[in-house]
């Protein structure tokens, strides 16, 4: 093999090992957003605060905690949590990733816990299993504390 | 929003895509061996490269049918580390008529085997959590298990084998796994009342006395594989390891300052009383002081240096005349030849690994999977740095193998058993909520209005 087929298939085949890394770098990257591409189909994308879609049905307000002031309009079905993807993420360490669930029936709003490390709170009880909440109800998820505001 | 997690995508597709480009670049390493040496291709080539492709595939599949959420990443990172090690050991032993790169083939075809085993019937690794001690004791069995006369064998100065029926095996390698199973059952039970008991001095959290039970057992444990089977390697990566599965536990920095000095206290001993030690601090500073002894050390450094950059390009170098280069030393054939680029792609690769496994610790919804995962990682991060920086002269050699590249069926195997749980660990982090069963709803209104007219003005206040 010539000299010059020789280096160029020694800096290809180091490029090719390169290329595999900034690949699996990209997907790495693209990882992080996975779950934020199914937002946009259906509804407008809860997270974005103080949209009119927040003001027209009820909020789930932090009123204590890290991220006291934030809320979330009561759609759909709520995930609180430490994760990125959570519709509420807490920056709260002792909050699990998918800590917590809210969603509605015909009858309201109900809490679920989703097998979070700490538990989550309603009225300083820790609760085992789905449990209804309104606007009187006081929700903790590690140490932050949030309740349902119309 | 209730359609969210519908989306969650298995990501099974671009793991198939990486595996493929894996498959082909370990294919490739095999081949350009024999075009830069203007060698025919063996008879045997395609049989390899299509057993290879098997290989790959099949551990593919076990995935996308046994773990079909777990990280896309991790299976190619492993599969072309697995892959250039296996075509460097051909490589190596081109010419001889014995190759051990066949072996390590068979070897690498029973970890995958062994890998869809532990992906099968492991399922919900949180079962092992209930066996604290007895895998303790099995884990401190094996790591001890060398000093056995009879079954013990020294090799190079190590007592860290043992041979049974003319086969030898290293059984601190699956000793790692387990240890670190009972570790991270033992801590997770435990993590509240290490964390919280103790007395504040010095800004940081101290543990009370009695809680410091189980970091000396490990420190004797490890300083006896020190002593006894002159193993500094396996010695610190077993303490490293319990040190830092503490601190992630109790993210209490008190415990990591005590591993630290613990392990001061026992490297100084060491280098005062094992007289192996002394010649190993010796080849690590000075290593042409003599050419002799240190001619292993000397060798790779010399090998490292011819490659440059960019490396000799496979088949160039004259990496054989390493001692030992087909097990410890094989980074230092991969810097040889693939140069300064190449010895970053494998660092990289094994950084990806680590990444992803604490990436798993984090998505972890139990203590018991958060500490295994992280445990997992740390050992393979403690594992490659103290080999790569010995092979490099960072740090004093010592005798581990490069996970996935050595030649070594036991830890090869053992690796491939870290990479099974730690997918496992990956997919129940990453797997939709929605997959669970969620339980009837109960009202609780008639209790809770009881208990909300005692508890709320505190709740409220």
């Amino acid at each position: 093999m010539s000299t010059l087929a020789f280096a160029v298939v020694k800096v290809a085949f180091l490029g090719l090992l390169l290329l595999f890394v900034a690949v699996v770098a990209g997907v790495i990257r693209s990882d992080l957003n996975v779950t934020k591409r199914g937002d946009t189909e259906a509804q407008p994308n809860p997270k974005r605060r103080g949209t009119t879609a927040g003001r027209d049905v009820g909020r789930l307000v932090v009123i204590a905690g890290k991220g006291s002031g934030d809320a979330v309009p009561l759609l759909g079905e709520i995930i609180v949590g430490r994760a990125s993807d959570a519709t509420l993420d807490l920056a709260d360490d002792f909050a699990s990733n998918y800590h917590a669930k809210l969603f509605s029936d015909a009858q309201g709003w109900v809490v679920e816990d989703l097998d979070s490390t700490n538990g989550t709170f309603v009225n300083g009880i820790r609760i085992s299993a789905p449990t209804r909440v309104d606007g009187r109800d006081i929700i903790r998820v590690g140490r932050s504390q949030m309740k349902l505001e119309a | 929003m209730e359609r969210k997690n519908e989306v969650t995508p298995t990501r099974r597709g671009v793991e198939l895509a990486l595996t493929l480009f894996a498959f082909a670049l370990g294919a490739g390493s095999y081949l350009l061996f024999y075009v830069n040496r203007d060698l025919p291709f063996p008879s045997i080539a395609p049989l390899a490269i299509g057993c290879w492709l098997v290989l790959c595939v099949g551990a593919h599949l076990l995935i996308r049918k046994l773990a079909p959420y777990a990280d896309p990443v991790l299976l190619p990172c492993v599969l072309l580390l697995n892959g250039l090690g296996l075509a460097m050991l051909n490589r190596l032993n081109y010419g001889s008529e014995y190759s051990p790169a066949v072996l390590q083939f068979t070897y690498t075809t029973i970890s995958i085997v062994a890998f869809g085993v532990v992906l099968r019937w492991l399922g919900d690794y949180r079962s092992l959590q209930r066996y604290t001690y007895i895998l303790f004791c099995i884990g401190l069995g094996l790591l001890l298990m060398p000093l056995l006369p009879v079954i013990g064998k020294e090799s190079g100065g190590s007592r860290i084998w043992i041979e049974i029926f003319g086969r030898s095996f290293q059984p601190a390698e699956v000793a790692k796994i387990v240890l670190t199973l009972a570790f991270a059952s033992y801590l997770s039970d435990h993590r509240e009342l290490l964390r919280s008991a103790g007395r504040r001095f010095l800004g940081v959290t101290w543990p009370r006395i009695r809680d410091l039970g189980p970091i000396a057992v490990m420190w004797v444990v490890s300083l006896a594989v020190l002593v006894f089977q002159s193993d500094l390697g396996t010695s610190l990566l077993f303490f490293g390891l319990f040190v830092a599965m503490l601190y992630v536990a109790t993210d209490q920095v008190s415990w990591a300052i005590m591993g630290l000095a613990g392990f001061v206290v026992a490297a100084v001993l060491a280098y005062l009383f094992v007289g192996k030690m002394e010649i190993r601090v010796e080849s690590w500073l000075n290593p042409f002081a003599d050419v002799d002894r240190n001619y292993q050390v000397i060798e790779g450094q010399f090998g490292l240096a011819w490659g440059g950059l960019m490396g000799r390009g496979i088949g160039i170098g004259r990496p054989t005349r390493i001692p030992l280069v087909d097990s410890d030393f094989i980074s230092a054939a991969f810097g040889e030849e693939l140069g300064l680029v190449g010895m970053f792609v494998i660092i990289l690769l094994y950084a990806l690994l680590v990444m992803r496994g604490l990436r798993a610790a984090l998505s972890a919804r139990d203590w018991f999977g958060k500490l295994l995962a992280s445990g997992l990682s740390f050992a393979l991060a403690l594992q490659v740095v103290t080999i790569l920086g010995g092979v490099t002269r960072l740090l004093p050699l010592t005798g581990l193998t490069t996970p996935f590249m050595s030649q070594g069926g036991s830890s090869l195997l053992a690796n491939w058993l870290i990479l099974a749980i730690l997918l496992l660990i990956s997919h129940r982090g990453r797997a939709p909520i929605e997959k669970r069963e969620v339980p009837v709803i109960v009202d609780l209104a008639e209790e809770r209005t009881v208990l909300l007219a005692a508890v709320k003005p505190e709740a409220l206040a």
